[in-house]
């Protein structure tokens, strides 16, 4: 049924109806189908749109382009205030200069870090030696403790020093666990260098005593621990071992 | 958005108003926008109210040209303000007279319809827009087949006659050529939300 609103005769109809050429009686009836038929009246309203659009193609051009040019520039439509500009304008400023800040602050940060690295090194480049291995180990020693310390005589650290620190716990052995300190310092790794070294300095006598507490001097100046180590170099007695060293890590603590 | 468009001149400007030339329009947009957006927010209007008086300004703009109604007296800037003005001003009338007016009660039918209906058809109606780009997107023999039934109101069996086509292929291709404008009109009305 749609169809035959789509189709001859009924659009012939249609057109000579807008055209006003349908007689009275043919207008009638057809006032009549349009009354009983929503697709008749939506093919009449097609037909009616049609025909005004041919008629003003022109205009109707203008206006498709007026519409692509202003709608192209929709969102500069929104009003803007005086107040929304000023508002507008201080919010924008007020971020640009935390950006600044934050920036300027990060710079900073990473400047005083480098700075401080550079002093730690500064500071304990000529002291991060290996102590001698003095520690005797007899011929009835166990091998994992010959085999660490070995490793520590060839410069091999990173295997002496877990190896060392796994001795020096079950043996409750300082001395081993002075070398398992020292090994872990020079291998970067103070923060567990420091407990060893702690320990092996309280339970010894000199001079692995005055040894292990001069490593651990410097492993708290390696981990910023500014206070700590001038604590400790300035209570030595001139008899330790270490005292010219701690003389001039006071000078260069204070520069 | 067109190329930068600089007329030396106003003269210039309205030639190119007058050709229909995108940039020339985009020009009128660039100079007045401003202007005409400040005076129907001003008085009561919204953002898109703006907008819509905006293009119905250019509209108007256009046809005035195009019949000789404006003189180019230098006073460009002052005639487009007031074709604003007067658009706002019979536009909150509407409103006031019939709060639920559309477009759907705007009889395509008439003859003699003024430019101010005109425009404002052109403008609103967003379908009719998008029927007009459906129209130049049809291929050729659908066009010349419309606008001679419609506009030039020949008879079907005549326009066979004159293709030399058989009269119930003619009834069907006009019926796909129709159906194809509704499907492509719809689909355009579709993607230009």
């Amino acid at each position: 049924m749609a169809k035959e609103y789509q189709e001859e005769p009924f659009q012939t109809q249609l057109r000579d109806y807008l055209s006003g050429d349908l007689n009275t009686d043919e207008q009638k009836y057809f006032d009549e189908t349009l009354a009983n038929s929503a697709v008749a009246q939506e093919e009449l309203a097609f037909s009616q749109k049609l025909n005004f659009a041919q008629q003003h193609a022109d205009v109707l051009a203008i206006a498709v382009m007026v519409n692509t040019i202003t709608g192209s520039s929709a969102s500069s439509f929104k009003p803007t205030t005086r107040g929304n500009q000023i508002f507008y304008w201080l919010g924008g400023t007020l971020m640009v200069c935390m950006l600044v800040a934050g920036a300027w602050w990060g710079i900073r940060n990473i400047q005083e870090q480098k700075a401080e690295a550079d002093k730690v090194s500064r500071i304990i480049t000529p002291y991060l030696q290996p102590l001698e291995a003095l520690l005797a180990t007899s011929e009835t020693a166990e091998s994992e403790l010959k085999t660490a310390m070995e490793n520590y005589r060839t410069g091999n650290f990173t295997q002496a020093a877990p190896a060392l620190a796994t001795y020096a716990s079950k043996a409750n052995d300082s001395n081993a666990a002075l070398y398992a300190g020292i090994s872990y310092l020079l291998v970067k790794q103070a923060e567990t260098a420091l407990p060893l070294l702690a320990s092996a300095a309280k339970a010894s006598a000199d001079p692995v005593q005055d040894a292990a507490q001069f490593y651990q001097t410097i492993c708290l100046i390696q981990l910023r621990e500014w206070e700590k180590a001038r604590q400790i170099a300035t209570q030595v007695s001139p008899q330790d071992l270490y005292y010219p060293q701690y003389q001039e890590l006071l000078d260069k603590l204070t520069q | 958005m067109s190329k930068i468009f600089a007329p030396e001149n106003d003269q210039e400007l309205l030639a190119g108003i007058q050709a229909s030339q995108e940039s020339a329009f985009a020009e009128v947009f660039r100079r007045y926008r401003v202007m005409i957006q400040g005076h129907v927010i001003k008085n009561s209007g919204s953002s898109e109210d703006a907008q819509e008086i905006i293009q119905l300004t250019m509209v108007k703009l256009f046809m005035a040209i195009r019949e000789g109604r404006y003189e180019d007296q230098g006073k460009l800037g002052h005639y487009v303000f007031q074709l604003a003005a007067n658009s706002w001003r019979e536009e909150l009338r509407r409103r006031r007279n019939r709060p639920n007016d559309s477009l759907t009660d705007f009889d395509y039918q008439l003859a003699d319809d003024s430019e101010e209906q005109i425009a404002l058809a052109v403008v609103k109606d967003k379908q009719l827009q998008a029927l007009h780009q459906a129209l130049g997107q049809m291929g050729q023999p659908c066009q010349d087949l419309i606008k001679k039934l419609s506009l030039k109101k020949e008879q079907l069996k005549s326009i066979a006659v004159q293709l030399d086509y058989d009269y119930n292929n003619l009834r069907k291709r006009l019926f796909d050529c129709r159906k194809k404008l509704k499907q492509l009109t719809e689909s355009l009305l579709t993607s230009n939300r």
